[in-house]
C-alpha cells in the first residue's frame, strides 16, 4: 500500500514549512546562546567569539550555496530572466523564513570548535547542496543534511592542519569522547570514577562546561530545546527518548557484563553526540519514519548502530554515521509499517520488543565476541 | 549481405562514440572503471587507452568472424574472443608497464566484462564491415578516454589541489584546502553523479530553448494569420 | 570466528558495490523497483557463491599445477558463463517458480563485473576453500543488501521534486555516494 503521495514533512495539520523551520531555529538558537555564554564564562572570550563566528559563517555560506545552486540550475535550464532581481525572486521567501540557514546553524553547533572558518564554509555548502538542494530542497531529502555534513567533515578535514591557532589549549585537548575511545569503552568502576573526575564530573558534562563541540556538550540546553520542539508539535518525543533510552538500557546490561557498574550508561549518554543527535537529528520529521511504530524501530536501530560503531573503536562520529544508516532504511521502514493501524497495539508492542531484543543481542554479542 | 555495400559516413561513426553516444556519460555503461580508477588521472588515461586498443582488436576480429558464428553460441563465443584479447593485453601491460599494471589491479581483468566491448561487438561489429567497425571502436574508445579523463581531472583538481598529468603537474591550490573526499571511493559516485546531472540539466536547457523557440514561432504564425 | 569476520568484512566493510565499485551497471540499471532489485540480488547471491567455489577448485587443481595462472581471466569468465547457462536451464526445468522470478536477470549476471570481480578478488587474497565460499557469500549478500535498500530509496525518490536534470540516474549516484559514506562507519567492524 502506498501512502505518502506528498513529500515529507508529514507533521500535524496546520504545521507549515515555515512554522517548523522557525521553531527549529529558535530551539537551535537557544542552545547556541547558552553554549556561547558557557564558553565565555569558562574558557574566555576568544572561544565564545569563535563559536559565534562559526555559526555566522555556516549560515552565510549555506544561504549563498542555496542561492548559487538554484541560480546556476536555472541558468543551465535556460529559464529566461530579465534582471538579477527576478532571478532571486522565487527564493527570497526561503531566505526570509530561515529555510536556508537552519542546516548551517545546527551544523555549526556540532562541528569541532577548533575548525578553521574555511572548513566550516565548505562543509556548510556541501551539506546544503548535496544533503538537501540536489534532492529538491526542504522536505525532499532522504538523508539528514547535518549528518551528511558532519561525515563529510570527518572524512575530508579529519586530520587537517586547518585549525585556528588562537584558541586556548583547553579547547584543543582531547575531548572526553576521545579519551573513552582510546580506552575502548571498557572500564572498571574505579576507572569510571577517574574518568568522571578528569572530565569535570557529571554535572559539568551535563551543563556543557567541558571541551568538545559546542552543540554536543550543552546537554541540558539540548533537552530544554527538545521540550520546546515537542511542545510546538514539531518534533515527536518518541524517537529521541526511545533512542537515548535504548542506549541506556543496552549499556546497562553491557556495563554489568564488563563489570563497570551502574554509572556506565551515564558515561555513554554524557559523552559525544548522542543527546545532540537525539534532539536535532533523530527528531527531524523529514528523514525519519512517519508513524510511531516506524519511529520506535528507527530509534532502536539508531541505538544499535551508534553503540556498535562506538564499541568497535570505529571513527568518532558514531552518531552521525548511525543517523545516515537509519535514514537509508527509513523508506523501507515506512513501507513495512504503513499497514499498522491503531488497533494492532499488540502487534506494535511485539515488533518493538523484537526490534529491541535484536538490537541488544547484536550489540552485546558482537562486541563480546570481537573485543573481549 | 547488403551490409557490405552500405555507404558509411565514417566521420559520423567516429564522432558518435565520442560525443553524442558517449558510452559513459550518455549510455551510462562501463561505470565500474569510471568509479574505480578515476582517482588518478594517469591511471584513467592508461586504462582508457587499454580499452581503446582492446576495442579495436575485438571489433576487428568479430567483424571478420561474426557472420560465421551460429546464433546459439554467439555470446559465449564473443566472450571467449574478448577474454583472449584481454589476456594478451594483460600480459603486455604486465611486461611493459608494470606500474600501471599494479595500479589498475583487478580493473584490468575486468575489462573483459566491460559492457562497452561486448556491447559494440554485438551491436555493431557483428553486423557491419571491418573498416566501419574499426572506426566505431576508435570512436567509442576515444569517448571512454575522454570521459574517464574528465572525471579524473575534476576529482584530482578539487580533491588534491593539483593535477598530475604524468609528465607535468598543474598546481592549483595548496593541498590542505583540497576536498580530499573526492579522491576517496564515495567521492567517485558523487563526482559522476554531479557531472551526469549537469550534463542532463544542460540537455534540459537545450530542450527548453527549443520549446520556447517553437512557441514563439507558433505565436508568430498565428499573429501573421490573424 | 574468523569466518564471521570474513563474512562481515565482505558484506559491510569492503562492500562490493559501495567500496569496491564492482557491479555498478546492474546496480543503477536494476534498482528502480524493489522487486527487481530483490530478484537480482537473489540471483547474484546464487551465482557468486557457487562460482566462488568452482573457480577456486579450478584455479588450485588445474591452473596452478600446470602453471596456467595467466589464463585465469579466460577460464573464470567461461566458467561463469557456463555456470549461468547451466543454472538457468536447471531452474527452468526444476524450479519454475524461481525461474519466473529470477530468470530474466540470470543472463545479465554473466557480464556483471561483480561476479568476475568476486572470483578474482578471492584468488588474490589466497583464501582457503571454505573461506572463499564464505567470502563469496558475504560479497553477494552485501550486493543484495545494498541494491535492495537502494531500490527502496529510489522508489521514494520518485515522489520528490528533484530538479529536472538530476532526476533518475544523477540523484541515484549522489545517493549512492551518501550510502557509501554511511557504510564507511562500518570500517571498524572487520576487527
Amino acid at each position: 500500500m502506498n501512502f505518502p503521495l506528498k513529500p515529507a514533512p508529514h507533521t500535524k495539520v496546520g504545521n507549515r514549512h515555515e512554522d517548523i523551520v522557525a521553531t527549529v531555529i529558535k530551539a537551535a538558537l537557544f542552545v547556541a546562546v547558552w553554549a556561547i555564554y558557557n564558553r565565555f564564562m569558562v574558557f574566555g572570550i576568544e572561544t565564545a567569539a569563535h563559536v559565534a563566528l562559526m555559526i555566522l559563517v555556516a549560515c552565510t555560506a549555506s544561504t549563498i550555496a542555496h542561492l548559487g545552486f538554484h541560480m546556476a540550475m536555472d541558468a543551465l535550464e535556460k529559464k529566461s530572466f530579465t534582471s538579477f532581481k527576478e532571478r532571486i525572486a522565487p527564493y527570497k521567501h526561503k531566505i526570509r523564513t530561515g529555510e536556508t540557514v537552519v542546516t548551517g546553524l545546527i551544523l555549526a553547533l556540532a562541528m569541532q570548535p577548533t575548525a578553521h572558518l574555511y572548513v566550516v564554509a565548505i562543509v556548510a555548502i556541501f551539506a546544503e547542496i548535496i544533503g538537501k538542494l540536489i534532492y529538491g530542497g526542504y522536505g525532499q531529502n532522504i538523508f539528514n543534511p547535518v549528518a551528511v555534513g558532519l561525515i563529510f567533515n570527518a572524512l575530508t578535514f579529519g586530520g587537517t592542519v586547518l585549525t585556528v591557532g588562537y584558541l586556548p589549549d583547553i579547547i584543543t585537548q582531547p575531548t572526553p569522547l576521545a579519551a573513552l575511545t582510546t580506552a575502548n569503552w571498557i572500564m572498571t568502576p574505579q576507572e569510571l570514577a577517574n574518568y568522571f573526575a578528569n572530565t569535570g564530573g557529571i554535572i559539568n558534562m551535563f551543563l556543557g562546561t567541558v571541551p568538545g563541540s559546542v552543540g554536543e556538550t550543552s546537554r541540558l540546553a539540548l533537552l530544554v530545546a527538545l521540550g520546546y520542539m515537542c511542545y510546538k508539535k514539531v518534533a515527536d518525543w518518541v524517537t529521541p527518548i526511545f533512542y537515548m533510552g535504548t542506549v541506556y538500557v543496552i549499556m546497562l546490561v553491557y556495563g554489568f557484563i564488563i563489570g563497570a557498574g551502574f554509572w556506565y550508561p551515564v558515561a555513554h549518554l554524557l559523552t559525544g553526540g548522542i543527546v545532540f543527535g537525539a534532539v536535532f537529528l533523530a527528531s527531524d520529521p523529514i528523514t525519519t519514519p512517519i508513524n510511531r511504530q516506524g519511529k520506535v524501530i528507527f530509534a532502536v536501530g539508531l541505538a544499535m548502530f551508534t553503540l556498535l560503531i562506538r564499541l568497535t573503536a570505529s571513527p568518532t562520529e558514531g552518531v552521525a554515521f548511525s543517523i545516515l544508516l537509519m535514514n537509508m532504511l527509513t523508506p523501507l521502514i515506512d513501507s513495512k509499517t504503513a499497514n499498522v493501524t491503531t488497533e494492532n497495539t499488540n502487534k506494535k508492542i511485539r515488533s518493538s520488543a523484537i526490534a529491541f531484543a535484536i538490537a541488544t543481542v547484536v550489540v552485546i554479542g558482537f562486541t563480546v565476541l570481537t573485543q573481549l | 549481405m547488403e551490409a557490405k555495400h552500405k555507404k558509411y559516413n565514417y566521420k559520423e561513426v567516429l564522432t558518435a562514440g565520442i560525443f553524442k553516444e558517449n558510452p559513459i556519460f550518455k549510455l551510462l555503461l562501463s561505470l565500474c572503471p569510471a568509479l574505480g580508477v578515476t582517482a588518478v588521472l594517469v591511471n584513467s588515461v592508461g586504462l582508457g587507452v587499454i580499452i581503446l586498443v582492446s576495442l579495436i582488436m575485438t571489433n576487428t576480429i568479430i567483424a571478420i568472424v561474426g557472420k560465421f558464428v551460429p546464433d546459439e553460441i554467439r555470446i559465449p563465443a564473443y566472450i571467449t574472443i574478448i577474454a583472449g584479447v584481454i589476456t594478451i593485453m594483460e600480459m603486455m601491460v604486465h611486461a611493459f608497464m608494470p606500474d600501471l599494471f599494479a595500479a589498475l589491479g583487478v580493473f584490468l581483468s575486468l575489462v573483459v566484462v566491460n559492457c562497452i566491448i561486448m556491447g559494440r561487438a554485438e551491436a555493431f561489429a557483428a553486423k557491419n564491415t571491418v573498416l566501419a567497425s574499426i572506426y566505431d571502436a576508435i570512436g567509442n574508445g576515444l569517448g571512454i578516454i575522454f570521459a574517464l579523463a574528465v572525471i579524473a581531472f575534476f576529482r584530482e583538481f578539487f580533491g588534491r589541489g593539483f593535477v598530475d598529468f604524468g609528465f607535468f603537474r598543474l598546481n592549483v591550490f595548496p593541498q590542505e584546502y583540497a576536498i580530499g573526499f573526492l579522491v576517496q571511493p564515495m567521492g567517485a559516485f558523487l563526482m559522476l553523479g554531479i557531472i551526469v546531472g549537469i550534463m542532463s540539466t544542460i540537455a534540459v536547457g537545450k530542450n527548453n530553448q527549443k520549446k520556447a523557440a517553437l512557441k514563439s514561432q507558433k505565436t508568430a504564425t498565428t499573429k501573421a494569420k490573424g | 570466528m574468523e569466518l564471521f569476520g570474513i563474512f562481515i568484512g565482505a558484506t559491510l566493510v569492503a562492500n562490493i558495490l559501495l567500496a569496491q565499485f564492482l557491479g555498478i551497471c546492474s546496480f543503477i540499471g536494476v534498482s528502480k523497483k524493489s522487486s527487481s532489485a530483490l530478484g537480482m540480488g537473489a540471483a547474484v547471491v546464487f551465482v557468486i557463491t557457487i562460482s566462488s567455489a568452482v573457480t577456486w577448485l579450478i584455479f588450485h587443481f588445474v591452473l596452478v599445477p600446470y602453471h596456467l595462472e595467466f589464463m585465469r581471466t579466460i577460464v573464470f569468465i567461461l566458467v561463469i558463463a557456463s555456470l549461468v547457462q547451466f543454472v538457468e536451464m536447471f531452474m527452468k526445468k526444476y524450479m519454475e517458480g524461481l525461474y519466473k522470478a529470477l530468470g530474466v536477470y540470470l543472463p545479465l549476471i554473466t557480464t556483471n563485473c561483480a561476479v568476475l570481480g568476486a572470483a578474482l578478488l578471492n584468488i588474490d587474497r589466497t583464501l582457503s576453500f571454505v573461506q572463499t565460499i564464505v567470502s563469496g557469500f558475504g560479497i553477494s549478500f552485501g550486493y543484495a543488501l545494498v541494491i535492495f535498500v537502494f531500490s527502496t530509496i529510489r522508489e521514494r525518490l520518485e515522489l520528490s521534486n528533484t530538479r529536472e536534470g538530476f532526476k533518475g540516474v544523477p540523484i541515484a549516484l549522489v545517493t549512492a555516494s551518501i550510502m557509501a559514506m554511511a557504510f564507511f562507519g562500518f570500517s571498524g567492524l572487520g576487527g
